[in-house]
């Protein structure tokens, strides 16, 4: 099986280059080749947007939030100073995707536009309220990362719409983040993974984000567990209650790497873990 | 429809003639006669096919060749130079490292790849390294020792 392949120097060549044909974006081609390997994907034309330059920054935008290129690799978001020390819980998850060469080849957008319900990213811009600055023919829209997974693989990503970056606003200044990851190998994905955030001010929560991936088709947010944690000390009985609302709130999957039983169980145990460690400002 | 890349391949610049959906490890393997890196699990998981690309490893099972012109590849048979073993070829020997040796080549790269940033590493630095290889026979011990001792070695 082949395909044309096409290196657009510019956004609008890419676009035009997805437009009207089975066309895919290759990025870090991680997760595309397999797909194409076991011919799950039957494009056309791959049409490598690497070769677009600016679209790998890492900085901070006017307006204070972080501005993270859709073809930033997962390494360059682990090690990069900025991001590990504002905002932690992006660095942290970007570390705990696949393996190294994994790391080195993959980007944040080629994860979140392939829409693994285990993967990493997903959950935590859902807890960091990333947007999501999608370019297509209609022009561009911003959309909230909450809202673009829409299923099992399924993003809000149009057939010739591209990525193009990522809005993180910045947490309240005490805030600390923490991505934890319950896994069977060391570069297994998820059975579950919890991205938490938590402002702690004079001994009690002031502020709470709260995302699990892994354990529903889409991340899901955990409102309800945030809202328990708001206005008390989070200790062990706080962590415990925000854990059970947590449990509540999924709809596992039941697959190789855990049964809906289990994972909802280590929904709850990881919950009160990141919980406590976002608290206690641990790394 | 064949495209005619240009790459240096340990150190030497090589022209190939590829398909779109050729890869890396093929090309590697197939029009480069460099049969050291391995096809595993031709999905990107088990590490075998692990190459360093402009001294980052990659997994070439993953990588299409059309993407990598102009690019520079390590493989496992560019660590010995001018006759002599690389040292962690010779602490992997020394130390027992290699059983079957189908791991071998992309422990070796990666392991390069960590001592070309880490000079130092602690046994954690180690098995972060590696953690993306499997080796199904030596249980991964005396490849973390032959790591830390090439180390030691190259001081």
């Amino acid at each position: 099986m082949t395909w044309e392949y096409v290196e657009p120097a510019t956004v609008e060549e890419a676009l035009a280059a997805l437009a009207g044909e089975e066309a895919r974006v290759l990025a870090g081609g991680v997760s595309l080749m397999v797909l194409l390997r076991n011919r799950l994907l039957t494009p056309r034309r791959l049409v490598n947007l690497k070769t677009v330059p600016g679209l790998d920054g890492i900085a901070v935008g006017p307006d204070g939030a972080l501005r993270v290129g859709a073809l930033a690799t997962h390494r360059a978001l682990e090690r990069s100073p900025l991001v590990r020390e504002r905002w932690a819980l992006l660095a942290q998850a970007a570390g705990h995707v696949g393996s190294p060469p994994i790391r080195n080849m993959g980007t944040i957008g080629g994860n979140v536009c392939h829409g693994d319900p285990a993967a990493d990213l997903p959950a935590a811009l859902c807890a960091l309220d990333a947007r999501l600055r999608v370019v297509g023919p209609g022009g561009e829209r911003e959309i909230p990362a909450a809202e673009f997974h829409r299923g099992y693989y399924e993003t809000a990503l149009g057939p010739a719409e591209i990525l193009r970056e990522i809005v993180v606003p910045p947490a309240p200044p005490g805030a600390r983040g923490v991505y934890l990851k319950l896994r069977r190998t060391a570069t297994d994905l998820a059975v579950v993974g919890v991205a938490a955030q938590l402002e702690v001010a004079h001994g009690r929560c002031r502020w709470a984000r709260l995302a699990v991936g892994a354990a529903a088709a889409v991340p899901v947010r955990l409102r309800d567990a945030e809202a328990c944690l708001v206005g008390r000390t989070p200790d062990e009985a706080a962590a415990r209650e925000a854990a059970a609302l947590a449990g509540r709130a999924v709809d596992p999957l039941d697959d190789a790497r855990g049964s809906a039983w289990y994972r909802r169980r280590m929904v709850e145990v990881m919950v009160a873990r990141a919980v406590l460690a976002a608290a206690r400002r641990e790394p | 429809m064949k495209r005619a890349i240009q790459l240096d391949v340990n150190g030497e610049p090589c022209e190939v003639a590829v398909p779109a959906e050729r890869t890396l490890l093929e090309v590697l393997r197939r029009d480069l006669g460099l049969s050291g890196t391995k096809e595993g699990c031709d999905v990107g998981e088990c590490g075998t096919c692990t190459v360093l690309l402009d001294g980052l490893p990659v997994r070439a099972c993953l990588t299409l060749a059309v993407d990598v012109r102009g690019r520079a590849v390590t493989t496992v048979e560019g660590l010995a130079a001018g006759g002599r073993l690389h040292p962690l070829q010779e602490a992997f020997a020394r130390e027992g490292a290699v059983q079957c040796g189908f791991c071998t080549p992309g422990m070796l790269l990666v392991a390069k790849a960590l001592l070309d940033e880490v000079p130092r590493p602690t046994e954690e630095d180690v098995r972060q390294a590696v953690a993306g290889n499997l080796c199904r026979c030596t249980g991964y011990a005396k490849i973390v020792v032959a790591v830390r001792a090439a180390a030691e070695a190259g001081r």
